[in-house]
């Protein structure tokens, strides 16, 4: 009897062993079955993501592409203009020197004679001082001529006097008794006046139609 | 025992749970970090290909600075005159 309660009772602890066996098992299948089937949602999800991705990447590379090419164009361009500018620039230094070596000439007198009239006359004459460089006062101008000249071409009666002030460019700087107008025309003034015009037809010269 | 066993399998489904949350999120991640090199690499590679092709450009830009500078050793004597011409009084 005591025989057949233990194989009864062996019988229940074997059964409930098996089926808590069964319950661990399908609770670790469906855990491992999870794990899979979220990993394979995040690839999927993933892959739209990605593919999306690089079509924005496509797109944004085609615009660096263009962005870049624009860029170097333009680094290219800047570069031949840069060097026309200073070749340029190079010219106008290069008149500069001619001027320099003009004040050693001959004719220099004659012309800050008419630089003096033409400034006169800009004017319109009256009583007119002449500021003049240190080296450019021992030139002979004929100052008293010159005031004639401005007197007979404004109609105004012109006296000229040389100032005691000295400037440091070469060429004139004429003004009115009082001192209100002045007329600047050192070459250093013109050539800043005229800068621009002056580059144009360097240009022209220089480079043509390049 | 098999009250136990429940227990267990309500706490491996739980783990499971989570577990597969995070696996989520790490698969998620790591997919965006190749996408995002991919694309990086994508953009370099085009600056990098439009950069060579560009190189065109800079070589005619030198070219025609020597042409220039050519031309200009035959015309800076006239340029000057004709500076002088300009500024000096008539």
């Amino acid at each position: 009897m005591d025989s057949k309660i233990q194989k009864i009772a062996q019988q229940i602890l074997d059964d409930a062993k098996e089926e808590s066996e069964s319950i661990l098992d399908d609770a670790r299948k469906s855990a491992d079955a999870l794990t899979e089937k979220q990993k394979q949602s995040a690839l999927q999800k993933a892959k739209k993501e990605s593919v999306a991705r690089m079509k924005k990447a496509e797109r944004e590379a085609e615009v660096i592409r263009g962005r870049v090419t624009i860029e170097i164009e333009q680094e290219a361009h800047w570069k031949v203009l840069s060097e026309k500018k200073n070749l340029t620039t190079a010219i106008l230094e290069r008149a500069k020197k001619r001027l320099l070596k003009l004040q050693k000439s001959e004719g220099y007198a004659s012309i800050l004679e008419k630089l003096i009239v033409n400034a006169g006359v800009a004017l319109s004459g009256g009583s007119l001082e002449v500021t003049l460089n240190e080296k450019d006062r021992s030139q002979p101008l004929k100052i008293s001529a010159l005031g004639e000249a401005i007197t007979e071409k404004t109609g105004v009666e012109t006296q000229l006097v040389v100032s005691n002030e000295v400037i440091k460019p070469l060429g004139v700087l004429v003004k009115t008794e009082d001192g209100r107008i002045v007329v600047d025309s050192t070459f250093e003034a013109i050539m800043k006046r005229r800068e621009r015009e002056l580059r144009f037809k360097i240009a022209k010269i220089l480079f043509g139609n390049s | 025992m098999v009250k136990e066993a429940q227990t267990q399998a309500e706490k491996i489904r739980i783990e499971a749970q989570q577990r597969a949350e995070e696996t989520y999120r790490k698969t998620w991640k790591l997919e965006m970090l190749k996408a995002e090199r991919q694309s990086s690499e994508l953009k370099e590679k085009a600056r990098e290909r439009a950069k060579g092709e560009a190189e065109v450009f800079l070589r005619q830009a030198e070219e025609q600075i020597t042409k220039i500078r050519k031309r200009v050793q035959k015309k800076t004597k006239e340029a000057v005159d004709t500076v002088l011409i300009e500024i000096l009084p008539k």
